[in-house]
């Protein structure tokens, strides 16, 4: 029996996911839920779903499991709701905003059995996996520091750049980035130090935040903008060489680059052609 | 009749133009002598010519030695001489060595002997001073220096000290210098200017003495490891009325003047990031990875990746903080400088024992430039912007390794003619002694722990 799957939000992101490759998987999108009940149904004509709806009850009745594309304040609230029904849970990043709340949510699903999942998307392309590999099999060395940029110029009337308890760059891009330091580096980071740009607001225009490691061999760094652009990759350095990811419209490259003292550089070209870093 | 052809610039016309035309005329009869116009200079790679053509003719000319002159305004032009008028024998000087050798199927191609130390006694026409240079360090970046001499007007390089007999003999020998070991102050008599290229830790000695000889100074980085000791020098200097300049090349290339100034200009709104990175994975036993005090990833690059962001937000900084990869005897072979200024922040990176993409990326409210390794050497930048189709790449002009124009200003700013001292001012240099003071500080402190 095919999975019977509902969208909460009808937003760019929503709208991206309905439009994404379905194809052979044993998933129906059933329904979508917005408090507005026009958007709703706007959305469930578009994509051909059977039901757009602003009415809870009837959302949950008709799905086995969810994901949510709605504004973060809203994240863990739904997350709740869904687990509590029984509802398995793919949620978009950031997922919630305080570690406690993540924890509680991530008991709740382990208590009913069901799967949470954050929509990191970096963690299940397959690009990203074999750039693990190469990691793990210690193409450029040990790895010493680990960076990330990602920065996506707003308009500044935008929720991203409005939202004061919620929008700013480090919550709304920052995920992806420290995704990658710390499934590289490690999630053992002794110190995490923001530096900050905001806008008139207060709202983060620009962040920088950096990890240091309690044995002082690494490092890593995440660079998030919504009012600064800048030049989207992933760095992994290396005592032999590095790795370089750099992110283009609609595929990634991976340069691997391996230097040795003395010797000519080596460079390798790894053709992705899913979004390593989106 | 033998027929002999020679080439030239003959800038600044000095004895030891007249001593190669002398042996020149003797290898023959008849001697043409070809003289460079700016346009052919200024392609070939030679940078600030101050005579103009007629002027280094009429230099020639007086001489008394060219039976005939011609200009020399384009690439292949050599051939087509050596074959319109029948020579018998090319030959330059010795600097030259191997360039010419494909001649050889024409002509007898003849490279003559350099004569270093030259006097100018010579009845001179030009304001602009010959300026002798002393070498201090035998090194590989000395090595460089003297190939890039030849494109520089007004330095001319007449004596090394090195105070390791062995290790400056063999660069004696291959550049026809004779090498100093012992008495640094006599070594500077006779002189009017220093090229500093000796181990990091020896740098202000040196270059302190020779100010205070009243001799002008070129100093590789770092000049000093302290402020106070950059600012001694900087006051000497001053006294003795005489030129300091820190080689820190990129400064003084033309393409990162341009970078910075694209940068400035508002085409990526107001600069909000700064990241310039240099790491280089260095030989096991070369200095900077064998001597853990003054080897090391900071002491090697910082200069160069603080620099665009001194250019940029100044020297005024909120706040500074290193991040560093120390090996086990306290060396570090990888660092991070992270500055935080009122309008901005910035990071620098240098690594002698990680490897990263050395980068320099100008981040901005509406778009960012991106200059790939070696932006250092400042040969190509781009701008980009929030749309990934909108590109828009930057070609400056870049001659041989770069130090040729570090070497130019040097002698311009002598000669009083420099009025480029922006390039690289001194209080960044003191900025930079004081971000150098606190990162050894700070690795000093943490040996003591």
């Amino acid at each position: 029996m095919s999975v019977r799957l509902g969208i909460i939000g009808t937003g760019r992101i929503a709208r991206r996911f309905a439009r994404d490759g379905w194809q052979g998987l044993d998933v129906r999108l059933n329904a979508v839920y917005n408090p507005h009940q026009n958007s709703a149904q706007a959305y469930a004509s578009d994509y051909g779903l059977q039901t757009g709806t602003d009415d809870r009850d009837e959302f949950i009745k008709q799905i086995d499991a969810a994901y949510i594309a709605s504004p973060t304040a809203f994240h863990g609230a739904y997350i709740r709701w869904l687990l509590n029904h029984g509802k398995h849970v793919l949620c978009e990043k950031p997922m919630v905003l305080k570690k406690q709340e993540a924890e509680e949510l991530f008991l709740l699903a382990e208590e009913r059995h069901l799967i949470l999942m954050e929509a990191v998307k970096t963690a299940y392309c397959p690009g990203f996996q074999a750039l693990l590999k190469l990691i793990k099999e210690k193409r450029i060395g040990e790895i010493r520091d680990v960076e990330a940029c990602f920065t996506k110029l707003a308009d500044p009337g935008m929720r991203e750049l409005a939202d004061r308890e919620f929008g700013g760059s480090m919550t709304e891009l920052g995920t992806y980035g420290c995704f990658a330091v710390l499934k590289i580096a490690g999630c053992d980071y002794e110190n995490i130090h923001f530096a900050v740009q905001r806008n008139a607001c207060g709202i983060d225009l620009f962040t920088k935040t950096s990890f240091q490691y309690k044995d002082g061999t690494r490092m890593g760094l995440v660079k998030s903008g919504l009012g600064v652009k800048s030049e989207g990759e992933l760095i992994l350095s290396g005592t032999h060489g590095y790795i370089l990811v750099r992110g283009c419209t609609n595929k990634s490259l991976v340069i691997l680059r391996l230097y040795k003292p003395l010797s000519r550089m080596k460079t390798c070209n790894f053709i992705l052609h899913n979004n390593v870093f989106a | 009749m033998t027929k002999v052809i020679t080439y030239g610039t003959f800038d600044l016309f000095h004895q030891g133009h007249v001593n190669l035309l002398e042996r020149a005329k003797k290898l023959g009869d008849y001697l043409i002598v070809g003289v460079t116009t700016e346009h052919f200079d200024e392609a070939r790679g030679k940078i600030n010519v101050v005579d103009s053509c007629l002027e280094r003719i009429e230099n020639v000319r007086k001489t008394g030695l060219a039976d005939e002159i011609i200009i020399e305004d384009h690439a292949g032009q050599k051939i087509e001489d050596i074959q319109k008028h029948d020579i018998d024998i090319f030959t330059v000087g010795s600097d030259w060595v191997g360039t010419f050798d494909y001649l050889n199927t024409l002509c007898k191609v003849i490279y003559l002997e350099r004569t270093p130390d030259i006097s100018s006694t010579l009845l001179r026409t030009s304001h602009f001073q010959i300026v002798k240079v002393g070498i201090v360090g035998t090194g590989r970046i000395a090595a460089r220096f003297m190939a890039e001499e030849k494109y520089v007007s007004g330095l001319n390089i007449i004596r090394a000290f090195n105070p390791e007999s062995g290790s400056g003999s063999s660069f004696g020998k291959k550049h026809g210098l004779p090498v100093w070991t012992d008495d640094y102050e006599k070594f500077l008599k006779g002189i009017d200017a220093v090229y500093i290229a000796s181990p990091n830790e020896t740098h202000y000695e040196y270059a302190r003495k020779a100010v205070n000889a009243g001799k002008h100074v070129l100093c590789e980085n770092p000049i000093a490891l302290n402020k106070q000791d950059a600012s001694e020098l900087f006051l000497q200097a001053e006294k003795h009325d005489v030129v300091i300049l820190e080689g820190i090349k990129t400064a003084y290339c033309p393409g990162f003047q341009q970078l910075i100034n694209t940068a400035r200009s508002g085409q990526i709104g107001e600069i909000r990031d700064i990241e310039a990175c240099f790491t280089r994975l260095a030989d096991p036993h070369a200095r900077e990875c064998t001597d853990a005090r003054y080897g090391g990833a900071f002491l090697e690059y910082a200069a160069y990746t603080l620099l665009p962001i001194f250019k940029l937000f100044g020297t005024d900084y909120k706040e500074v903080k290193f991040h560093s990869i120390y090996r086990d005897d306290g060396l570090d072979l990888y660092t991070k400088i992270d500055l935080v200024y009122d309008q901005g922040m910035a990071t620098a990176k240098c690594g002698v024992g990680v490897k990263t993409e050395g980068q320099l990326v100008i981040s901005g409210s509406t778009g960012y430039i991106l200059a790939e390794s070696p932006w250092w050497l400042t040969k190509k930048y781009k701008l980009r912007y929030e749309d990934p189709n909108k590109v828009e790449i930057f070609e400056p002009k870049f001659q041989g390794d770069g130090l040729r124009y570090e070497m130019g200003e040097f002698a311009a700013q002598i000669n009083k003619i420099g009025k480029n001292k922006y390039l690289l001012t001194q209080n960044e240099i003191m900025a930079m002694s004081e971000i150098t003071e606190m990162f050894i500080l700070k690795r000093l402190k943490r040996e003591s722990v």
